[in-house]
């Protein structure tokens, strides 16, 4: 029953997917090179066509996500209120945004940039610029490919009833999604993430019209306060443990990091490329957040599983909402939560493979093979795509960490390019060994043990990545001063030319107020 | 590598006279959602059971959309959207995205 289920999602998703993408002329099947034009930005920006309403699905196939349904619903059963960090994160993203998104997609349409690196080496003026900025890039989105891949692991050994071990159900997961990704571009993506978004909706109503039946409330709104009763001040920071490091400062921080860093990510980025217009990314700024009001019923089912006394196993906070779900639903429920959990984790992960597959062979290879051949090129994607893959799994196997906790690491990584974004956009003078400075302290800053060990000693609270990326734009501003700016065609990327700069720049700064 | 060079470098910003302060509005979700945590932590209330903070955030939320879709209505009101269709036809002489062939895909939709 439940395998029949998934499989029935599963497949028929593909299928459909498949057929919407050759019908929309993408050529999803056989993405050519990814340095062969025409048809690379057909396969990786969608042709630059995607109006309010494709828009509104490429970006809200990044609202429910595994990280939103599996993580935050395991952070509200396992701590309690630091799963409200989920409402912050797509507010305040598309409140930075609203601003960002469209200067990003003006710059990709005026200079036929593709990748994130592209816009990093025309912007500073700097082709080893795009090869560093990629290669950071790439680091992050394998950290983020293991979140999907987490979940993946939990889903497929949900579907077997746990009769494959952990580490088995992560390389089936990886293999899975590699074949996802061969099948799949973006538009295929889209269409995916709007028949999950569309089950998940479903499945949302059901489970949370039921739950409280389930745990022996009265309502669903009764839940809230059966969970504050048997855990008195789950609902505040610091959540259920008081010793928690999770407090106010922690959401702050946090909250910020994640706001700074989300369109700083590769695959986000393109998504701003993919837009029609400025228009079409501004009016979807509007109505995004609404759609997070729904991790309310997520983190709503969290706190049933914990008053249902729901024991995942390993004590694995990430499987606590399947873990609900199979001890007190019928199998039919199962299967349509597991075969949707497949789409939730395969759609973003064929993204984020896709994108660190064309970032590799595009602007890391590309520089040094010029004479790649198209065929070649292919095969380089393909094969960067399996090995990252490779890296993901090899990240994953062994790993309880918490999704959300995953996740940060993810923003902490791709923090690293966000001062450099920003100042991009505002600040002419920014240097390309401004931004390489910037990268390389903020690194230190995050990885360097001694470093770690200071911020966990003194700064507990405080998100580590905001303090790693603050230091990163300090270093990026100093260096950028003593450094000779780039050309002024590099600058126009960006930046208007220098004649209404100053009138420009005033403007430019006026809306940088999201920055926080 | 790098985009190829554009022919013909565009205004790639807006320019005139046109004043874009009302933006700054863009950073009440962030005192909402971020500045006021600590304030509200503490606030004893849970209205229809749902603890305050959690209900602050999802007023946070809705406060975000709304006060975009004042700088949306500002936006076009100081001629964003017009410019913008200046730059979208300033563009296409040259082919988006420099794919160079609008055409041939463009019918499609």
């Amino acid at each position: 029953m439940i395998i029949t289920l998934v499989l029935v999602i599963v497949l028929g998703t593909m299928a459909g997917a498949m057929a919407f993408g050759r019908r929309a002329g993408s050529g999803a099947g056989a993405p050519s090179g990814p340095r062969s034009g025409a048809k690379l930005v057909d396969w990786a920006v969608g042709g630059r066509r995607f109006g309010t309403v494709l828009f509104w699905f490429l970006n809200a196939g990044e609202v429910y996500t595994t990280f939103a349904v599996l993580g935050i619903a395991g952070y509200a059963y396992a701590l309690g209120a630091p799963a409200y960090l989920a409402f912050t994160s797509v507010s305040l993203s598309y409140a930075i945004g609203y601003w960002l998104m469209p200067k990003i997609w003006r710059a990709g349409r005026a200079h036929g940039l593709i990748t994130q690196p592209d816009f990093f080496a025309a912007r500073f003026g700097a082709g080893w610029l795009g090869v560093v900025t990629g290669l950071v890039g790439i680091a992050a989105l394998v950290v983020y490919v293991q979140i999907q891949l987490v979940s993946l692991s939990l889903i497929v050994q949900l579907t077997m009833g746990n009769t494959v071990s952990a580490g088995v159900a992560v390389v089936v997961g990886a293999v899975l999604m590699v074949a996802f990704v061969l099948f799949a571009g973006l538009r295929s993506a889209a269409f995916s993430a709007a028949v999950k978004d569309v089950l998940m909706i479903v499945i949302v109503v059901l489970l949370s019209a039921t739950v409280a039946s389930r745990v022996g409330a009265a309502s669903p709104l009764d839940v809230f306060r059966l969970v504050e009763a048997a855990h008195p001040g789950i609902g505040r920071f610091p959540g259920l443990d008081p010793s928690s490091p999770t407090t106010s400062i922690w959401l702050m921080t946090s909250a910020l990091n994640v706001a700074l860093g989300n369109w700083v990510f590769p695959h986000l980025f393109q998504v701003s490329y993919a837009a029609r217009s400025g228009t079409a990314i501004r009016r979807n700024a509007i109505w995004q957040p609404l759609y997070s009001l729904a991790y309310f019923f997520i983190i709503l089912l969290g706190f049933a599983a914990l008053l249902a006394g729901t024991k995942p196993a390993e004590g694995n906070s990430n499987g606590a909402l399947l873990q609900f779900v199979s001890d007190k639903y019928p199998a039919w429920v199962v299967g349509l939560v597991a075969g949707t959990g497949f789409l939730l984790a395969l759609a973003p992960g064929a993204t984020l493979l896709l994108t660190s597959g064309s970032i590799f062979t595009r602007n890391v290879l590309g520089p040094f093979a010029r004479d790649l051949t198209d065929r070649g090129s292919m095969l380089a994607t393909r094969l960067s795509m399996v090995g990252f893959a490779a890296v993901a799994v090899w990240l994953t196997i062994g790993n309880t960490e918490s999704l959300v906790d995953i996740l940060l690491y993810a923003y902490s990584a791709i923090g690293m390019l966000a001062p450099s974004v920003f100042l991009a956009f505002l600040w002419r003078r920014t240097s390309a060994l401004g931004v390489l400075a910037g990268i390389v302290v903020g690194f230190v800053a995050l990885l360097a043990p001694l470093a770690k060990h200071f911020w966990s000693g003194h700064l507990p609270e405080w998100e580590p990545g905001l303090i790693a990326m603050a230091l990163n734009l300090v270093v990026v501003v100093v260096v950028s001063a003593l450094t000779p700016r780039p050309s002024d065609a590099a600058v126009a990327v960006a930046l208007a030319p220098a004649v209404s700069s100053a009138r420009a720049l005033g403007a430019t700064a006026g809306g940088g107020g999201g920055r926080g | 590598m790098a985009a190829p060079p554009p022919a013909a470098p565009p205004e790639p910003q807006p320019s005139g006279t046109r004043s874009l302060s009302h933006r700054w509005l863009l950073v009440v979700p962030f005192v909402w959602q971020v500045g006021l945590v600590p304030v509200v932590n503490d606030v004893d209330l849970a209205p229809l059971h749902i603890p305050f903070p959690m209900c602050w955030q999802l007023l946070g939320i809705v406060v975000t959309s709304v006060v975009v879709a004042v700088v949306f209505r500002l936006d076009r009101r100081a001629g964003v959207e017009r410019e913008e269709a200046e730059f979208l036809v300033s563009t296409d002489a040259r082919g988006p995205g420099g794919s160079g062939t609008p055409s041939a895909t463009g019918p499609g939709r």
